[in-house]
């Protein structure tokens, strides 16, 4: 205990942690220009992916998409490192559609390392961080367990499912971070000492497989797609495939059986989740197997998925399969299932339980309220997902940096991007489970699309210093186009005359032209698309399919979005009333009780936050429009 | 805050004139759909601080004759362009005029908006501030949730159950779109399609009971009974006499044995002319009459008139066993009583003391006649009755996007594009029960389906 400290060094910023929140915040920081300390419990797990081998799909691929936007690494390192592609959605409107891919593990970490090795300005490190250095209630350095002690302006946690983790299978229980890994159980309590409340949840994992004895002809084949898209607006090819489609490998889908949970039901009794071994609150939306068999009782077979865990990886992650029964059990689970009959299992699920910091202590910038400089991001915050993680990341980062440099923090809006949506919730809102994002969490979804995110906030990346030559200019030229491309469908007139034209729209069955029609208003029809009315068009090689696409879908659903936009519009207005963080909310007079609570313990930075908050009635707000009032004319008077 | 507000500016029911406020840059657009002033040169001079006699045509095409003040900004009340429509007191002309202007795009204001809108736009002083706090929070929390409870059980449970189908067509849409590799069904176009239909007719028909709600248009079927020089009469004519109680006419009523119809407790009354309630003192010994007791019988509302602190007479009590709770005892005479009246209910009963003659507890007869018949107690509503314009609006805003989703779908619209309207429709019938959306569609998308990949 009586460690004799050194001082080790003074950073503008560390992170500490480097799983994806990790990188993204200390690749903003380090790109921000300050100097940063990024540090590891163990350099050969940066960015790893504990879970399964994919990154992206509803909402998560959206923030992919956003993160790249801004100037972030996931999407690069994605896109280089792809064995799979797949654009999900495709039938289900241009809002949801997502990209989903299935990443070579090992690569991507590498990826990632490399990037955070070549980036000036960021120093990595191993050591495992026990204590935060506090002076007049503001955080400025850490203390390592052997003793270092580096001085910094701002902190950013990003400690993910270490804090004081405890791994669960079976019977079997240990202190353990995610795939056989060191807790972190110091800093917990260093946080719980310092008055940040935290709560406990529960994730977990299936079990992964030998490739050799699966009998891969009982399943179904699932191929990456043809049309072959990117998770990054920049242009970067997979190093296994290079753009190769037919090169890509298969995913397989498998069923359980009645066996299946036979076997389950038979040792429920030895299952943790049942027991009431596993206190921790796990997520409804990714239930493990037992759970799925208990609660939906009346089904005979679950779906299940072989997804490769790398290139040329002989180990497979299966799926829909996570459980935290013993390990004998699982084998059973895993070999009553056709095509594994003879299968080995390579690793064993397990639940892990953890400890999480409760995020309505934080702000919109993901600082610790109560502590100035001490920013927390990730599973830390409660999330699950490696996308909710390197999106918090990049946000504590960019922010982690504005705190040095002086500056105000960048708050993404919920009207701007699924990062706001996803902070929005999180500190407002209240968690009571691992908090995944959804699209169906999103009120501006039609607006928020994966197509559109450069659009939203490459201009913001740029401002803040994040997006630099290359990507602003790519981002350029793109626009360009795009004004082009509008200019000319709103203007280009189409000739009743044209013949071609008027055959077109007799096959699709389609009102022919009785005068000229503006291309935009044709495409506006129903029934009309690009794909249908290309080949009569004025030629279209110029613009890039992106560039084709995002124009198509702006004027094909432009009423939707104008409402859209104008109810953000009307929403706008109540972000920009400010609250203080210095108002007392027990002493205003005519809010509800519960509504005074919830306001102190957030803090809202403005009323539009503040009527988001759970507990917060719209009588509460309009309360506090008459409170601001009265302040301004108080001040006025004096 | 730039919508446009509008409300019942005088207390609901109780008045022979009405005042209908309208405040917001929208204003003067939607009071010109309807209304057709008599000198339209002075209307269209756009002169402040003007009253204009003219007609309101509302969307039924029920006219009234009506007097429209206009107050413009900033110099007026609310520092808004604000219109004030006085119409006659019945509640049907103000419920109409009310739901053309919010069909017109006003909408409904809460407590204290329109003073909200005064002070925040400085035409109050500071002082004033703590008062318009108070009109603001004396809202309770969930007013909408409360005022859901209090509908008749039968209409609760057909808006509970049109809600229930919505968030089911929306998160079967969401969990096909969030979890597109979990074991969720394919979304069908057809059968959308007709869930969308189904719930549109619940909309419908729900609006449309809500409108034909027996006491709105036809009244509360109302007697008076009670034991001869008990009051009945002085009752009656107190009753009728009084200010806030007015006589009306309802065109097209057929039925011979009604005597008059008036409102009293903002309700529309037709007080049941048996054996001759008013004439007659000895109803109770013609009780052997089939006919009274079959107008008893058939009544949604007695009030049996009995002397404060006399014991009650065997018909009394055989009346209060057959009709417990459709029965309000109306105690009179408590100012000859020394002490206050023992009350001890025999079946479900009311006890108002009263006294007519000194006019005392009136206040008390209407609130008990009130909560009577918006709890449901009394058995008069055969069909469910929406009352409140704010549950009326919403439901018709569901009804209108409902629609507009039944349009996108025939267009060959996208489920994302599908499912803003249905959300909106959700949302609008959730400001009716007062429930949350976003967490119940996520519970309804895991209890539903097996997510989970």
């Amino acid at each position: 205990m009586d460690l004799d400290e050194y001082f080790a060094g003074k950073y503008e910023v560390i992170v500490v942690g480097a799983g994806h929140a990790g990188c993204e915040a200390a690749l903003a920081a380090a790109r921000m220009g300050c100097d940063t300390l990024l540090i590891t419990l163990n350099l050969d797990t940066v960015a790893h992916m504990p879970c399964n081998p994919s990154l992206g799909g509803p909402a998560k691929g959206h923030l992919i998409r956003e993160i790249d936007a801004l100037g972030g690494q996931m999407a690069i390192a994605g896109d280089e490192t792809s064995i799979q592609v797949r654009m999900l959605n495709m039938g289900k409107g241009p809002a949801v559609q997502a990209l989903r891919i299935q990443s070579d593990k090992n690569a991507y970490r590498n990826s990632m390392l490399n990037a955070i090795l070549a980036q000036p300005g960021l120093t990595l490190l191993q050591a495992l961080v026990e204590r935060l250095v506090t002076k007049g209630g503001k955080v400025c350095g850490v203390v390592t367990r052997t003793g270092a002690k580096f001085e910094s302006e701002s902190v950013v946690l990003t400690s993910g499912t270490y804090l004081k983790g405890k791994i669960i299978i079976g019977a079997a229980k240990y202190e353990g971070g995610p795939n056989g890994q060191m807790p972190s159980v110091s800093l917990s309590d260093e946080l719980k000492e310092m008055g940040i409340e935290l709560g406990r949840f529960k994730s977990g994992t299936p079990p992964r497989i030998h490739c050799r004895n699966v009998d891969f002809k009982k399943f179904f084949i699932q191929p990456g797609d043809t049309k072959i898209r990117k998770l990054s607006f920049m242009p970067i090819k997979s190093k296994f495939w290079q753009d190769k489609a037919e090169k890509q490998i298969p995913c397989w889908l498998g069923y359980t059986t009645c066996d299946t949970h036979e076997i389950i039901r038979q040792n429920l009794y030895r299952a943790p989740m049942y027991s009431g071994e596993i206190k921790g609150i796990g997520p409804r939306y990714c239930p493990s197997i037992e759970d799925k068999v208990v609660r939906f009782a009346q089904r005979d077979s679950h779906q299940i998925f072989l997804e490769p865990e790398g290139w040329e990886s002989e180990e497979f992650y299966v799926a829909g399969l996570s459980t935290s029964m013993p390990e004998e059990v699982q084998i059973e689970i895993l070999r009553s299932i056709p095509g594994l009959e003879r299968a080995i299992m390579l690793r064993p699920g397990y639940a892990i339980e953890y400890d999480y910091v409760k995020p309505y202590q934080l702000s919109l910038g993901l600082e610790v309220r109560k502590y100035p400089g001490l920013f927390t991001a990730g599973q830390l915050n409660g999330t699950s997902g490696y996308e909710e993680a390197a999106a918090q990341g990049l946000i504590a980062g960019i922010n982690a940096a504005r705190r040095v440099k002086e500056l105000d923090f960048l708050i993404i809006r919920r009207s701007e991007g699924y990062m706001g949506v996803l902070l929005d919730d999180l500190i407002n809102k209240g968690i009571k489970e691992p908090y995944r994002l959804l699209t169906s969490r999103a009120e501006y979804r039609l607006i928020l699309r994966q197509d559109n995110a450069d659009l939203r906030l490459t201009e913001k990346g740029r401002e803040i210093g994040l997006v630099d030559d290359y990507r602003w200019q790519h981002f350029q030229e793109k626009v360009q186009k795009l004004n082009k491309l509008r200019k000319s469908w709103g203007t280009t007139i189409l000739s009743p005359q044209q013949e071609d034209l008027q055959l077109v729209l007799q096959e699709i069955n389609s009102t022919p032209l009785r005068t000229g029609i503006k291309i935009g208003e044709l495409l506006r029809r129903p029934e009309i698309s690009l794909a249908k009315i290309r080949g009569i068009l004025p030629d279209l090689g110029d613009y890039s399919e992106e560039v084709l696409e995002e124009a198509e879908i702006e004027i094909k659903y432009t009423g939707y979005i104008q409402k859209q936009l104008a109810e953000i519009d009307r929403f706008g207005k109540l972000e920009e009333k400010k609250l203080s963080a210095e108002i007392d909310y027990a002493q205003i007079r005519g809010l509800s009780t519960e509504g005074k609570l919830r306001l102190a313990e957030v803090q809202p930075g403005n009323i539009g936050q503040a009527s988001r908050i759970t507990g917060v009635s719209p009588a509460d707000i309009s309360v506090l429009l008459v409170y601001l009032e009265q302040k301004r004319r108080t001040v006025q008077n004096v | 805050m730039d919508d446009t507000i509008i409300a019942l500016a005088t207390a609901v029911g109780e008045a022979s004139i009405h005042v209908i406020r309208l405040s917001g840059m929208g204003a003067r657009d939607i009071v010109e759909k309807f209304f057709r002033p008599k000198n339209l040169k002075r209307w269209d001079s756009k002169e402040n601080f003007t009253l204009h006699l003219g007609i309101f045509l509302d969307k039924n095409n029920i006219s009234d004759q009506v007097l429209v003040g206009r107050m413009l900004a900033p110099g007026s009340y609310t520092g808004e362009d604000v219109y004030e429509i006085n119409c006659h007191g019945g509640p049907l002309i103000t419920q109409n005029i009310l739901e053309s202007c919010l069909k017109a795009g006003a909408r409904l204001a809460q407590p204290g908006e329109f003073s909200k809108r005064a002070f925040l736009n400085g035409k109050m002083d500071l002082i004033q501030a703590e008062a318009v706090v108070d009109l603001i929070s004396a809202r309770t929390n969930n007013a909408a949730k409360l005022a859901f409870t209090q509908l008749n059980g039968k209409l609760s449970d057909k808006i509970s159950n049109l809600r229930g189908k919505l968030l089911d067509i929306l998160a079967f849409i969401e969990a096909g779109i969030d979890f597109p590799e979990d074991d969720v069904e394919d979304l069908d176009r057809i059968s959308l399609e007709k869930n969308i239909e189904d719930a549109l007719q619940s909309v419908e028909k729900l609006i449309t009971d809500s409108k034909t709600g027996k006491i709105l248009c036809e009244g509360l079927k109302t007697i008076i009974v009670g034991k001869p020089n008990v009051g009945k009469s002085s009752l009656l004519n107190a009753i009728l006499k009084e200010d806030r109680a007015i006589v009306t006419n309802i065109p097209g009523t057929t039925r011979d044995e009604i005597r008059e119809s008036i409102i009293f407790a903002g309700i529309l009354m037709q007080l049941v002319d048996t054996a001759g309630i008013r004439a007659s003192e000895d109803l109770i010994e013609q009780m052997g009459i089939d006919r009274t007791w079959r107008a008893l019988e058939n009544a949604d509302l007695i009030l049996l008139v009995v002397e404060a602190g006399c014991p009650l007479e065997s018909d009394d009590i055989r009346i209060i066993q057959n009709y417990g709770s459709r029965v309000i005892v109306v105690a009179n005479k408590i100012d000859l009583l020394d002490q206050p009246l023992l009350i001890e209910p025999l079946n479900g009963e009311a006890w108002i003391p009263l006294s007519v003659t000194y006019y005392k507890g009136f206040d008390c007869l209407e609130q008990e006649i009130k909560t009577r018949v918006f709890s449901g107690d009394l058995n008069c509503l055969n069909e469910p009755l929406l009352s409140n314009v704010r549950q009326i609006s919403a439901l018709e805003k569901s009804g209108k996007v409902l629609s507009d989703a039944s349009q996108a779908l025939e267009n060959g619209f996208p489920w994302d594009i599908i499912s803003i309207d249905i959300r909106k429709a959700l949302q609008y019938v959730s400001e009716v029960t007062g429930d949350n959306v976003q967490e119940d569609l996520l519970e309804t998308i895991f209890s539903r389906f097996c997510i989970g990949k």
